[in-house]
């Protein structure tokens, strides 16, 4: 009598389990290093109001992203550190709809100790060594920041000085961890609980550096997978503006 | 491109040199130590030593990271009284791969003056040849497959790096940038013709050096 109520309650909540995970849903999102910490808190707010969605995040340079996307990773959704990425992809056949612009990024320039109230110039202050930039093939803040170094004539004056990060969040370590006195990197970042208060930064005005478009795209194959474009939707939403504002995007 | 290509295959080169050449420096006294010698906490630094054969690149790339850096203890005194900074610097490359490559080299000297009959040095001591002259002249002789097949080792150990480099080397091109790293950097840019270019190589140095320890280790076996 005994054992066959075990057994039942075994049985129930074994079934239980697998019926469960048969509705969960998942989606997997490929995402540009710099919206770690905005789009954990999207991801958070999403999972709450979608509690049988769980939302999977992969991070990393946009070009390493479309490289795994190309090479056949299962991710639905990537959203870019720009347009460009989405179009590259997209060109290649490996999308479909449309690619959509999410939110638009600021580049600023961050340091733990070094004055920046000179701003750009402040790369030329003799107590700068190093300066931290991600890799602009992979990373399109490292694009930003290389052309407005390049623009103001300085990038021949400190082209000895620069570090290349293999992605934003690596470039930001460089200069959080102190061996870069100066990161360009994302404003995103520079606002995050992990770095705020550590540090000063600088934004380079809109007149010297556009802020970034930064856009999305559906990977082709998320057809199997309807909740990766109800996840798009809630990105481009209203719902997300608080967070995007939060952490200094705009839309 | 070209120009660029050579440059990185070169710094990779010199690292592996570089690298080779001080732990086989370093190699012959510690092996010697950990063969002949009797000491307290032996297994320790035995272990220590082999440390870099299991753990992950990532977990020394991150602790030289911090003890580089100039907010730190070790890395401001660098700073302080030798204006030195490591981090993104070749030296800083060069001292994570000695580090990484200590296993490689002083594990086959190790096990080839361990294997040696120890009537060899004995009889070498009772001619009246001094410690040194022993190491050198009798036993040294002795193991040259130990010896090349840790040289031989350390250096294709050293050119297959890739997670210490990135971590701590900044990617600087004809500085710190690896062939390992270039293949990533190529790939992630979709340049899939120069990225084959730099693996094609790789992959024939590493085949050619494990191919001559085969070789070596064979012959001397018989």
């Amino acid at each position: 009598m005994k054992t066959s109520f075990i057994k039942k309650s075994l049985i129930l909540s074994v079934a239980l389990t697998v019926f469960s995970f048969m509705s969960a849903q998942k989606v997997r999102v490929a995402a540009a290093a710099n919206l770690h910490y905005a789009l954990e808190q999207i991801k958070k707010q999403y999972e709450h109001e979608h509690p049988n969605t769980t939302v999977e995040i992969t991070y990393g340079a946009s070009g390493t992203l479309i490289q795994q996307i190309l090479n056949g990773a299962p991710y639905d959704f990537f959203m870019a550190a720009d347009k460009d990425f989405p179009l590259k992809l997209q060109a290649k056949g490996a999308t479909t709809g449309p690619i959509r612009t999410y939110a638009f990024g600021r580049l600023v320039m961050w340091s733990s100790e070094t004055d920046l109230s000179k701003g750009l110039n402040s790369v030329l202050l003799p107590t700068v060594k190093r300066i931290a930039i991600a890799n602009p093939t992979g990373a399109p803040y490292g694009e930003a920041a290389d052309a407005v170094l390049k623009k103001y004539g300085l990038y021949d004056k400190v082209a000895n000085k620069i570090v290349w990060g293999e992605n934003i969040s690596q470039t930001a370590q460089f200069a959080f961890s102190g061996n870069a006195e100066i990161g360009f990197i994302a404003l995103s970042l520079a606002l995050a609980p992990q770095m705020k208060g550590k540090g000063k930064y600088y934004v380079i005005p809109a007149t010297m550096s556009a802020p970034i478009e930064q856009s999305c795209v559906l990977v082709k194959g998320w057809e199997r997978n309807g909740e990766a474009a109800r996840f798009m939707q809630y990105i481009l939403s209203a719902k997300c503006n608080a967070i995007w504002e939060e952490y200094g995007y705009t839309k | 491109m070209y120009s660029e290509f050579i440059e990185t295959l070169f710094v990779t080169g010199k690292l592996a040199v570089a690298t080779t050449i001080l732990l086989f420096i370093i190699g012959l006294p510690v092996s010697y130590m950990l063969a002949f010698a009797r000491f307290r906490l032996k297994i320790l630094l035995e272990a220590l030593i082999s440390m870099p054969m299991v753990l992950p690149p990532t977990v020394m790339g991150y602790y030289l990271l911090v003890a580089f850096s100039p907010q730190n203890g070790f890395g401001k005194f660098l700073e302080h009284y030798f204006d030195l900074r490591l981090a993104f610097t070749f030296e800083g490359i060069l001292i994570a791969s000695v580090v990484f490559g200590l296993p490689f080299m002083i594990q086959p000297l190790q096990n080839g003056l361990m294997s040696l009959p120890e009537s060899l040095r004995e009889v070498s001591y009772t001619l009246g040849k001094s410690k040194t002259k022993t190491f050198f002249r009798v036993l040294l002789p002795n193991i040259k497959p130990s010896i090349i097949t840790g040289i031989a080792m350390t250096f294709a150990h050293c050119i297959g790096e890739f997670g210490v480099v990135l971590m701590v080397g900044g990617d600087i091109p004809g500085v710190t940038r690896m062939a390992s790293i270039a293949i990533y950097d190529q790939a992630q840019a979709l340049n899939y013709t120069v990225a084959n270019r730099y693996s094609l190589i790789l992959f024939l140095i590493s085949f050619v050096l494990l191919t001559i320890i085969f070789s070596v280790n064979k012959r001397h076996k018989v």
